[in-house]
């Protein structure tokens, strides 16, 4: 339609990005349709636009048709991203150019564009779409269910048949694989059988080989539970996203999707570092007809961010690309590397490529002669990365919590620097202390601070943790503390974090669950009758009652036309108000709505409600593979209808089994401080991120070492190691402790990289410093304190300690 | 130094026609808690029967074209697998059948079905299959086509606003010219949707007007009665018709569309309080299709302790197929509509974020029907509500 040119100035000029100096962006851009390309795409390094400028090159320079291109990426957030962006720039680029047309014909084909038929999903809704629209005559579409009912479908028709749930040898060999003795919590059972279960799709594993080849009792329970679990979802006509996965391959190897196929030109893939194999052989079936169609494939990522190995994800599938491609698909590769970061300033761009590049071992994990980010000029913003480090928690939540204060007031802040720490390489144990007092002398001037005074908010801020968990086996965190200093204040602050608290746990909550107990089941009758209720489930439970009884007796409003009490005391005696008599049967979900007329919270609040959601969710979405979809019947059956909501909804609730649904976070409100899991962080980025990389640890104690420097017995199986002896891609060259070591590093490298003009590390002193024992000096490895993993402290080029 | 504010990720927010534009046209509240979030309803019966019945023609339609099996179609052995689908379909979502209208076998194994599980959303699957099925789906040229664009979004501010754009979308049926040319040939019009085409003056005019050969209808079915004329639902239908036709427009494979049909399934199988909405609209002069004769007679002569009267099959249609026209200005005018339902979304949605308590942020108004249905009714703020009774359980 128009010429490489036009378009390029059409960027320039119309949607005003200047890639005039990027060649990188530019060569991944203009590439020609049938130019496969393998693009490492650093952190900021704009490849959300690279993609959609892709796109629209294809469309208006090409004249790609919109139903030629498909293109995935790993979450719903960023296809929509993804999307929104084609959508607008491609709606700017469609408007200048009919204006600027005189051209009759080019016009009317201009007009008829369609952005909307550009297949852009996840690879999960994509298949979905696909198989839908391409369903064979005459067959029913097999119904997907999401992540959360595939847990309670497990614990349902795999946990409970044949009471394998209690089974030892199954809770030890599920243990087994998580480090622990054993697992004993069917909703964490559960859990655990379908990471199996999901790996053996994932690593397209033969199932009856594995069968016969299984080696404990355990694993053979857990089999057996697989195979119960898939029979009775085939003969409801349900699958799961990984059985969904499957069944997409084998349609588009059996000719089924062949006018899908036919069509396709280009084959987008994003996040290609946390491909699983399944996924990679859909995409190679996929890109066989885009290259016969004279198209070509192309996968961007990162290896350096790939953090969903414990989903079933192999980086290996992308730092290996090229030479897989080849193999398969008999086509050449161009490797671009986007290298340029618009997002972080100079400092923390140093840091992160000092970070990454420090460790020795970890080399051989990335990409081959990988190049290092480079920083875009930022002119102005020169704050080094800064530490703040203390000597227990709740002094390190108090001055962090005193400089988020400040600043959220718009306070321009002055930070005292103390000192500044240097990389120190081959220090041993003893010197490094002494070392480190000698810094002192090196402070600097103070560091000012301060947010945007009229679009600045505290959602510019994000605490970014290994775990958000604000308690943990009965010990506060870092996320606990600090969420007290600023909801406690006479200008109280708000914190956004949800996964922060465990559901049942939740005060309101507590009361929420408890109160519905209270009502469908007093005194726990029908509760008491069940045997084989878990000890934790039967704790949380009688806690809930308690602080819903708590909760009746502050006599909460409004009083009127019913008072909390008075409405518990009917229900509970099943004396109606507004019927004649009791009817047969009553709603949970009914009952819930009422009960909340009393909690302010889940009425009003933003992640009041969030949690509610979930609990709704519980009630309604397990509900269909039971009898009395979460109704509790007044009959003869009021005994089983209970026991049935208590199984299916309050248990599981009461064990943990329920998370926050992460899509439902994707609002973050404006006005909070975030705190979340680094694993949540992916993807986004913040003016000052606040890392947390010690807060924990005081000592080199082994409990704490997953999270720091993930030593492991060299001889322990993983269940990965497990499963890919029967998979085609094999044991992977690098062992266990590598790999746990490599995830450590990426995770902290994600982390950092989400800094825009500021990073904070924050920790407790003997993190940096180490701590004596018996008059001896020991230290605390840590690899995102610049640790190798041979157990070496490298550090850091300059961290400014205030 | 000053920290930079925090960019915020481009998302055009998406906005489905019925899903999200009518439903906060009902309730600004209720809308934020159940569409916007995710709390499901405790009793969905509109809910579940809007989408059972979606769900029901499309799974039908493609029955139909897969074997053209002849009409009527018999329930136990035809139908009922497509209702058993689309049940499971739904309770898989969280959306449970209400017991009173259709009987459940998603959890039961082997059940004999008798006459007596066929309740009224069966019968009313049975009789839009049986009635309309015939007429429309030889008709139909491509069935549930996912509808989609963007706008401009209004009010924009750049320090404010989401973004942009909005995108607006729906799921329609288009039925073409050739096919109901074909059909029209084929046998001599004894097609009844073509024979309401033909006697609506304005359709005629608008075909003989026409440059192009071809054309299209959309359709769109809805599980309710036919709204009375001073309903808000029967303006807001018509807007909906309107802007699906301008967004199919903008798909390539299009041709010029010419007319909506709406058609409203419960006429064809009234409920009692159905049949006294559909006899008030009556007396009142309140809709466009009387009855005459015995239909008349029948509905003039009933009350809520009988049971529903046989009215006749000419009537029941008439009153279930809604031919909606198009014209540019209407468009216009829809579109309008729609654009400041969407302002006001976001214009909420705004306040929430920075802050404002959910209730305060989202006003709760609505029709005095919807509240007595609604879960949020003993905590919302709705001044009406205040002092209505609080039923236990
Ligand atoms: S009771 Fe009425 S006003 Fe209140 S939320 Fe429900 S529908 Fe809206």
């Amino acid at each position: 339609m128009i010429s490489n040119e036009e378009f390029k100035n059409i960027i320039v000029n119309i949607l005003n990005r200047d890639i005039s100096t990027n060649e990188d962006q530019k060569e991944a851009i203009f590439s020609s349709t049938d130019d496969s390309l393998f693009i490492v795409a650093g952190p900021g390094s704009g490849k959300t636009t690279v993609m959609v400028l892709k796109i629209l090159k294809f469309i208006f320079v090409d004249d790609i048709e919109p139903t030629e291109i498909l293109s995935t990426t790993f979450t719903r957030k960023a296809a929509e991203e993804l999307y929104s962006r084609v959508l607008s720039w491609g709606d700017e680029i469609k408007k200048f150019l009919l204006e600027n047309n005189s051209d009759f014909e080019k016009i009317v084909k201009i007009n008829k564009i369609d952005f909307n038929q550009i297949n852009i999903g996840t690879i999960d809704g994509v298949a979905e779409e696909l198989l839908r629209v391409h369903r064979d005559p005459g067959t029913n579409l097999p119904v997907v269910i999401e992540t959360f009912v595939a847990n309670s479908a497990m614990i349902h028709s795999g946990l409970f048949k044949n009471n394998r749930y209690q089974k030892q040898e199954l809770q030890e060999y599920l243990g087994h694989y998580k480090g622990i003795k054993k697992i004993s919590n069917p909703a964490k059972m559960s859990e655990a059988i379908l990471e199996l279960k999901n790996r053996i799709y994932f690593d397209q594993i033969d199932f009856n080989k594995l069968y016969e080849n299984t080696i404990s009792i355990g694993e053979k329970i857990a089999l057996d539970a697989i195979k119960d679990y898939i029979e009775d979802l085939n003969n409801r006509n349900i699958i799961d996203f990984p059985m969904l996965e499957a069944e997409f391959l084998k349609r588009l190897k059996n000719n089924k999707l062949d006018l899908f196929l036919n069509n396709i030109k280009i084959l987008l893939v994003d996040e290609y570092q946390d491909t699983n194999l399944i996924q990679e052989n859909i995409y190679f079936t996929i890109a066989k007809s885009a290259l016969k169609n004279k198209g070509s494939i192309t996968v961007v990522g990162d290896d350096d961010q790939s953090l969903y190995r414990f989903r079933g994800a192999t980086v290996d599938l992308f730092t290996n690309f090229k030479e897989r491609s080849k193999k398969a698909l008999n086509v050449d590769i161009k490797e671009i590397n986007l290298k340029t970061n618009y997002r972080s300033t100079e400092n923390i761009i140093k840091h992160c490529n000092h970070f990454v590049e420090l460790d020795k071992k970890y080399q051989s994990a990335r990409v081959k002669e990988k190049p290092k980010i480079n920083a875009f000029n930022m002119e102005g913003k020169k704050i080094p990365v800064l530490g703040m480090f203390r000597h227990n928690t709740e002094m390190l939540s108090k001055d962090l919590s005193r400089l988020i204060k400040n600043l959220v007031n718009k306070k321009e802040i002055s930070l005292k620097v103390k000192k500044v720490i240097n990389s120190q390489k081959n220090l041993s144990d003893s010197n490094l202390l002494e070392s480190r007092k000698k810094d002192l002398g090196k402070s600097k001037e103070n560091i000012t601070l301060r947010l945007d005074e009229t679009h600045g908010s505290p959602s510019d801020i994000a605490v970014l943790t290994f775990s958000p968990k604000e308690i943990n086996k009965g010990k506060y965190s870092i996320t606990h503390f600090l969420r007290k200093e600023l909801e406690t204040d006479k200008n109280p602050i708000s914190v956004f974090n949800p996964r922060g608290q465990v559901l049942q746990e939740i005060n309101y909550v507590s009361v929420f669950c408890g109160l519905m107990l209270e009502c469908i089941d007093p005194e726990s009758n029908y509760q008491k009758e069940i045997k084989k209720i878990p000890g934790i489930a039967k704790k949380n439970m009688r806690k809930w009652r308690e602080a819903a009884r708590e909760f009746i007796s502050k006599s909460p409003e409004p009083h009127k036309p019913v008072s909390l009490e008075e409405f518990v005391k009917h229900w509970q005696i099943r004396q109606p108000i507004g019927y004649e008599k009791w009817p047969e049967t009553a709603s949970l979900m009914e009952l819930a709505y009422k009960l909340i007329t009393w909690i302010e919270v889940l009425q009003d609040d933003v992640e009041g409600i969030v949690y509610l959601e979930a609990i709704t969710k519980t009630i309604t979405q397990t509900g269909f593979f039971n009898k009395y979809s979460a109704n509790i019947h007044f009959d003869e059956d009021e005994k089983n209808s209970i026991e049935e909501a208590l199984w299916n909804i309050f248990i599981p609730i009461a064990m943990g089994g329920v998370e926050i649904d992460e899509n439902l976070l994707e609002t973050l409100p404006q006005d909070r401080i975030n705190i979340m899991s680094i694993h949540q962080s992916k993807g986004l980025e913040f003016p000052l991120v606040i890392v947390d990389v010690g807060s924990k640890f005081k000592n080199n104690d082994s409990k704490s070492k997953y999270q720091r420097f993930p030593k492991s017995k060299k001889d322990s199986e993983t269940l990965e190691d497990r499963i890919r002896n029967f998979s085609s891609i094999g044991k992977s060259e690098r062992d266990n402790e590598d790999k746990a070591f490599d995830d450590l590093t990426r995770l902290y490298f994600v982390a950092f990289s989400r800094a825009e003009d500021v990073l904070l590390l924050i920790g407790l002193n003997p993190a940096i410093e180490g701590y004596m024992i018996k008059d001896k000096h020991k230290s605390i490895p840590n690899v995102a304190l610049g640790w190798s993993r041979d157990e070496e402290f490298i550090g850091f080029d300059e961290i400014y300690m205030i | 130094m000053k920290l930079s504010a925090r960019s915020k990720a481009y998302m055009i927010p998406e906005y489905s026609l019925t899903g999200d534009l009518l439903s906060f046209l009902t309730c600004n509240l209720q809308y934020r808690y159940q569409n916007k979030g995710t709390l499901p309803p405790s009793m969905p019966i509109q809910l579940w029967f809007g989408e059972f019945i979606h769900g029901i023609m499309e799974e039908s339609y493609i029955k139909w074209k897969n074997g053209k099996t002849e009409f009527p179609w018999d329930w136990k052995t035809q139908i009922r697998p497509i209702e058993d689908m689309i049940d499971l379909r739904l309770q898989v979502r969280g959306l449970y059948p209400p017991p009173k209208q259709f009987y459940s076998t998603v959890n039961e194994e082997n059940v004999e079905l008798t006459d007596d599980h066929e309740l009224i959303a069966s019968a009313r699957a049975i009789a839009s299959i049986n009635i309309w099925g015939p007429y429309l789906f030889p008709l139909i040229d491509s069935a549930e086509v996912l509808i989609k664009g963007i706008r401009d979004m209004p009010d924009y501010d750049e320090s404010k606003s989401r973004s942009n754009y909005y995108g607006i979308n729906g799921v329609i049926d288009v039925l073409s010219s050739i096919n109901i040319q074909e059909t029209q040939e084929k046998s001599k019009s004894d097609n009844e949707i073509i024979n309401y085409l033909k006697e609506n003056k304005k359709f005629q005019e608008t075909i003989f007007n026409l440059d192009d050969e071809e054309y299209e209808i959309i359709i769109d079915y809805k599980g309710m009665k036919r709204p009375g004329l001073d309903s808000p639902n029967w303006l807001h239908h018509q807007w909906q018709i309107l802007t699906y036709s301008w967004l199919r427009s903008k798909q390539e494979d299009s041709k010029k569309i010419i007319a909506g049909i709406i058609f409203y399934l419960n006429e064809l199988v009234p409920s009692i309080p159905d049949l006294k909405a559909i006899q008030k609209d009556i007396f009142k002069n309140n809709t466009d299709v009387l009855p005459e004769d015995k239909d008349l007679i029948a509905i003039e002569e009933w009350d809520e302790s009988k049971k529903v009267p046989e009215l006749s099959d000419k009537f029941k249609m008439n009153r279930s197929i809604r031919i909606i026209n198009i014209d540019e200005n209407k468009i216009k005018t829809s579109l309008k509509e729609f654009d400041d339902v969407v302002k006001n979304i976001e214009k909420s949605l705004i306040r929430e974020t920075d802050g404002c308590k959910i209730k305060e942020a989202w006003k709760a108004d609505a029709e005095e029907r919807t509240c007595l249905a609604c879960d949020f009714k003993t905590f919302c703020n709705n001044k009406h509500n205040q002092s209505k009774e609080f039923r236990i359980p």
